[in-house]
């Protein structure tokens, strides 16, 4: 038996204490970064213009099924280049965890990880781990709890008049975790 | 403004050092620093209500968060090497040099 994941993402103002999305949105296969802030519309509807960024992409991971503890999680762009122009932006490195806030496409300068080379996934910035949603704050590298959430996995596709028209190269994006 | 003064020393995550970047403002109002490196293009954005105390926090994070990054095509260049492997393909239309009789 093993742990069952899947991506969900929030849209929409930040609600709640923590804050979180007004909208939630279980199993997610992409984060398509894109001029409108829903997790469905297809990207090719809503492109970016160039010089302009997307809005921000709050996805997290959910995990259930059958585990002891999830633990040792990272995080990071691992496949494949982007093209000039094009800066992705994600999560700060350390213990710091985002707070959702409503997606904009001002440039949000708490995603201080420049994600836009591919690297071996061991540099990406560590993964946290509760037994609540990824709004709830103090999680912590391993849980043992089931169900359990990362905290936010917040990206941002920043771009500048030098980028090409057209669709950007399909990225892989990596969350890679132990489980027991 | 001339150039030469909108010229700041910042980290470079793609050549993973301190590179000089050119300064402008972009359509939105935000702040865009491109890096100078040779053939580098990379930038770094900042919004537009950034502070000075908040510039050199965010460019101090900026380093720390981007250090040490371990790039794959970097990785992949430096295995070719430590093999001698050459990205130089020969011609399949190549012929072998005929026997001499």
């Amino acid at each position: 038996m093993s742990a069952t994941f899947e991506w969900e993402e929030d849209n929409g103002a930040a609600a709640g204490s923590p804050a979180k999305g007004t909208t939630r949105t279980a199993a997610r296969t992409d984060v398509n970064w894109k001029n409108i802030d829903d997790s469905t519309t297809a990207y090719s509807s809503n492109p970016i213009t160039g010089g302009n960024n997307s809005f921000e992409k709050w996805q997290f991971g959910h995990f259930s099924g059958t585990y002891d503890q999830i633990l040792t999680g990272l995080f990071a762009h691992t496949t494949t280049a982007f093209g000039t122009g094009l800066t992705l932006k994600g999560p700060p490195a350390g213990s710091s965890q985002l707070t959702y806030t409503t997606p904009s496409i001002t440039t949000n300068s708490n995603l201080t990880t420049d994600m836009t080379t591919a690297i071996a996934i061991g540099s990406g910035v560590a993964v946290y781990f509760g037994a609540t949603g990824p709004e709830v704050a103090g999680k912590t590298t391993s849980t043992t709890a089931n169900p359990a959430y990362t905290n936010f996995l917040t990206t941002q596709l920043q771009t500048t008049s030098s980028a090409a028209p057209g669709d950007t190269a399909q990225v892989t994006l990596t969350l890679q975790y132990l489980e027991n | 403004m001339e150039n030469n003064k909108l010229i700041k020393d910042i980290f470079c995550a793609r050549e993973q050092k301190i590179t000089p970047h050119l300064g402008r403002v972009d359509g939105n109002g935000e702040f865009v620093f491109t890096c100078q490196g040779e053939g580098c293009d990379r930038f770094v954005k900042f919004p537009a209500t950034t502070t000075e105390e908040d510039f050199n926090k965010l460019l101090a994070l900026h380093e720390e968060n981007n250090t040490g990054q371990l790039s794959v095509a970097v990785q992949e260049a430096k295995l070719k090497a430590l093999l001698g492997v050459s990205d130089e393909v020969k011609s399949e239309n190549e012929s072998p040099t005929p026997p001499q009789a």
